[in-house]
């Protein structure tokens, strides 16, 4: 079983990682970068408060749902929504959903610095 | 040559006076779902109860949710349950709606917490065939559809 500093290290590993993909080349890949960051992170939350392993993408969904506060299962949802359709469409299909500037102010700024800053806080109330 | 093979296509509900008609051909199979979405989420459901439960707790909310949002969704898909429930709802338009997400994001709550194991994802509008990245169609439910939209 993973530690909370393991995810944390995972975390801030994929969070490099997205600071070095061009966005406007490979705005699908900040998007999923920007989503296993935040898997790491709410990983990282889980193992900190003893809830051990998620087992799957809906396993992990499922505790957000319940265990998080609702903007934060808010952002985090929204990240595995666009992170699919970056995945699983055609490229073609997802220049056409959004524009890199959009990926940048509401997925990166908007959505995923909620995550990261929900857990920092965590971290600084020791939660 | 091979024979053409139809493709399966969901199983279109239809609601009249707050109730959800299901075809008679269509009967064996939506029962499989409504079994499989209360065995995964609402065990404590008796078994005589599943079909009303998952109508009235589950499909019912769903739909008149997407009934509310007409203006910007087009139809809504729940494939065979497989250990959790999936629901995809297909907007009008092309670009993904931020806005809309967050709505979606505060429906997909209001089930969980009504003890669904469920998650509800929003799929721009696109060409059919772009569906079927996303789930099977044999077996799934067509919860919402606006005739002529992207229900084919």
């Amino acid at each position: 079983m993973p530690s909370a500093d393991q995810h944390r290290n995972k975390a801030e590993r994929n969070r490099n990682f997205l600071n070095s993909i061009s966005l406007t080349d490979y705005p699908e890949w900040v998007t999923v970068a920007a989503f296993y960051t935040a898997v790491h992170l709410v990983e990282r939350l889980r193992a900190a408060a003893g809830d051990g392993d998620s087992t799957s993408h809906e396993d992990r969904l499922n505790y957000v749902q319940h265990f998080m506060p609702s903007e934060f299962h808010s952002a985090y949802h929204i990240l595995q929504n666009v992170s699919m359709l970056a995945r699983y469409q055609s490229t073609a299909d997802f220049f056409a959903q959004f524009q890199p500037q959009e990926v940048a102010e509401e997925i990166v700024a908007k959505r995923l610095a909620l995550i990261e800053q929900y857990t920092t806080d965590s971290d600084a109330h020791g939660k | 040559m091979a024979a053409a093979v139809a493709r399966k296509e969901p199983i279109r509900l239809s609601y009249r006076d707050g109730q959800i008609m299901v075809t008679p051909d269509d009967q064996d199979v939506f029962f499989i779902s409504a079994e499989k979405a209360t065995d995964a989420c609402r065990q404590a459901v008796k078994t005589e109860e599943r079909i009303s439960v998952f109508k009235s707790r589950f499909l019912l909310p769903l739909h008149g949710w997407c009934a509310k949002h007409s203006d910007r969704v087009a139809a809504c898909y729940m494939p065979l349950p497989a250990g959790h429930i999936q629901a995809f709802i297909v907007t009008s338009s092309s670009r993904f709606d931020f806005a809309l997400a967050d709505e979606i994001a505060a429906l997909e709550r209001d089930l969980a917490n009504d003890f669904w194991r469920v998650g509800v994802f929003q799929v721009p509008a696109g060409e059919d065939r772009s569906l079927a990245t996303f789930f099977n169609p044999e077996g799934a439910l067509e919860v919402y559809a606006q005739r002529g939209s992207a229900s084919k």
